[in-house]
């Protein structure tokens, strides 16, 4: 039960920091998208890498989560 | 930026999630008391130095490939579009110069038959001054002609008449002169005197 | 076990190496984008049209982002091949774990799905990323590793294993993440929820795809850039 408690709690710890962390890095690349259209291109690539950064760290979560998981 | 209000919600997110995830967990892992039956298998072994080599085997194998029927055929078709491209400008751009010289040419053949034509104009107006002039002149020299000879006549008739009215006058002073005299006098004598007086006063009447 | 199938250990032998599931998936992809390339590039027209097309398209494309990525452009020429691969590889990897039926053939997985094929692609990112370092600038690189000072020493090598290290968890965990997400709900709502989780994870495979290739490339552009 203990660890079934703790896999949850990394998932869902993770997923909403990384969610919140999205949200603000999305909402900052749209507006720098929207304010200067012409380096949109950029700023998608740089965007996604970021994404990608923050959800490593989500992913990290889930595989604890998965790792709990399987010691049970 | 997150006020207290968000930041409760956080909270209860949280433990939403947790309670749900664990119960899922709990649901799936209890092994055989699980409620969710999972198909069987096991975790496959980190380092697996078998199944590392394998994929470095394939990938490399997957790169030779690309490299085979990808990348040097692209790449060779790019260059070679790249020098048919380059060549056809070229080709265009000589052709623009030969069409340019073309034109230029023609304009000189233009130039060179406006400025033939125009000498042709020329010298035909210069002709045509020339065959007015000699006309012209012609006509002045025939009058001239026609004067002189006019005035020829004109001199020689003056003369012929002036002889005639010498004749004449020779002729009443004679009478004159007879009837005046009433006597003979030579032929001769008569004559040269006459004639004499007569010259005199034809100079001097004349 | 919560594990869902995942078979480990030999199929068969060839020899004295044991030869895994991940392995004849490998093949299998191997030989679609070989067959798909060499179909591409059988006859090759100067005016492409079809086939030739989209793939010449497609190598052209990621030429010139690697090209516009690592500001250094026979940097982008001599890796940009390196990593299309790791691009073409991933992706068709990725995609063949929503192939419909796939998850009712034992032992089947996407072969990005298992760590130790991630672990092989991070570490030959990894040593290319050495490689590029050192064949740029000869024996100064290593003077990147005391850059500031000497005493960044410990980071700096701890930056070299964590960026490799993450490449490898990020895109085994994207995939073994999706893959056990769908099982799970494949399980629990049979129908519908899964169509929905599949049309994410089509978005999701491509962009790991996507910043594999990318992160991989500014790592290279890092070894190999003015700063060291």
């Amino acid at each position: 039960m203990g660890i079934a408690l703790g896999a949850g709690l990394a998932v869902s710890i993770a997923g909403l920091g990384g969610g919140v962390g999205m949200g603000i890095a999305g909402g900052k690349a749209i507006e720098a998208i929207a304010r200067q259209p012409e380096v949109g291109g950029d700023v998608r690539t740089l965007m996604f890498i970021t994404f990608a950064f923050i959800e490593t760290l989500t992913i990290y979560g889930l595989l604890i989560a998965f790792m709990l998981v399987g010691k049970m | 930026m997150i006020r207290k209000r968000n930041v409760f919600m956080i909270l209860l997110l949280t433990l939403i999630m947790t309670i749900g995830f664990a119960s899922l967990a709990y649901a799936s892992g209890a092994g055989a008391g699980g409620v969710i039956p999972a198909p069987e298998g096991h975790t496959p072994k980190l380092f697996n130095w078998y199944a590392i080599g394998w994929t470095a085997v394939n990938f490399f194998i997957l790169l030779a490939i690309l490299y085979k029927f990808a990348f040097d055929p692209i790449n060779n078709m790019l260059e070679q579009r790249t020098n048919t491209i380059e060549s056809s400008l070229k080709h265009a751009e000589q052709v623009k110069v030969e069409v340019e010289e073309m034109r230029k040419e023609a304009q000189a053949n233009l130039a060179e038959s406006r400025k033939q034509a125009q000498e042709i104009v020329a010298r035909a107006t210069k002709a045509a001054e020339d065959a007015k002039d000699e006309i012209i002149a012609k006509a002045q020299q025939e009058a001239d002609n026609i004067k002189d000879k006019a005035y020829a006549e004109i001199q020689a008739a003056t003369e012929k008449a002036k002889m005639e009215l010498k004749d004449a006058a020779v002729m009443l002073a004679l009478m004159a002169a007879e009837k005046v005299l009433e006597r003979a006098i030579t032929d001769e004598d008569h004559k040269n005197m006459v004639k004499n007086f007569v010259n005199e006063a034809g100079d001097l009447m004349c | 076990m919560f594990t869902f199938g995942m078979l480990d250990g030999a199929l068969f032998h060839i020899g004295p190496i044991p030869v895994d599931h991940i392995i004849v998936t490998q093949w299998v992809i191997i030989a679609l984008i070989g067959l798909v390339a060499f179909m591409a590039t059988r006859d090759m027209q100067m005016v492409p049209r079809g086939l030739q097309n989209a793939f010449e398209a497609l190598i052209v494309w990621t030429y010139d982002f690697f090209t516009q990525l690592m500001d250094k452009e026979h940097i982008a020429k001599k890796y940009a091949p390196l990593l299309s691969t790791f691009f073409l590889f991933i992706i068709v990897s990725n995609y063949s774990g929503l192939i419909p039926g796939a998850g009712n053939i034992p032992g089947y997985q996407p072969p990005t799905a298992n760590w130790n094929t991630t672990l092989t692609l991070a570490l030959i990112t990894a040593i290319t990323v050495q490689i590029a370092g050192f064949s740029e600038h000869g024996v100064h690189y290593l003077g990147h590793f005391i850059s500031p000072s000497p005493l960044m020493l410990p980071l700096n090598l701890l930056e070299e294993i964590t960026h490799p290290l993450s490449l490898f968890l990020r895109l085994f965990g994207n995939i073994f993440g999706e893959e056990m997400i769908l099982a799970f709900m494949l399980y629990l709502v049979p129908f519908f929820v899964p169509a929905l989780l599949m049309g994410l994870s089509v978005l999701l495979a491509a962009i790991q795809a996507v910043v594999f290739t990318i992160l991989s490339a500014s790592y290279i552009a890092t070894a190999t850039g003015e700063g060291h």
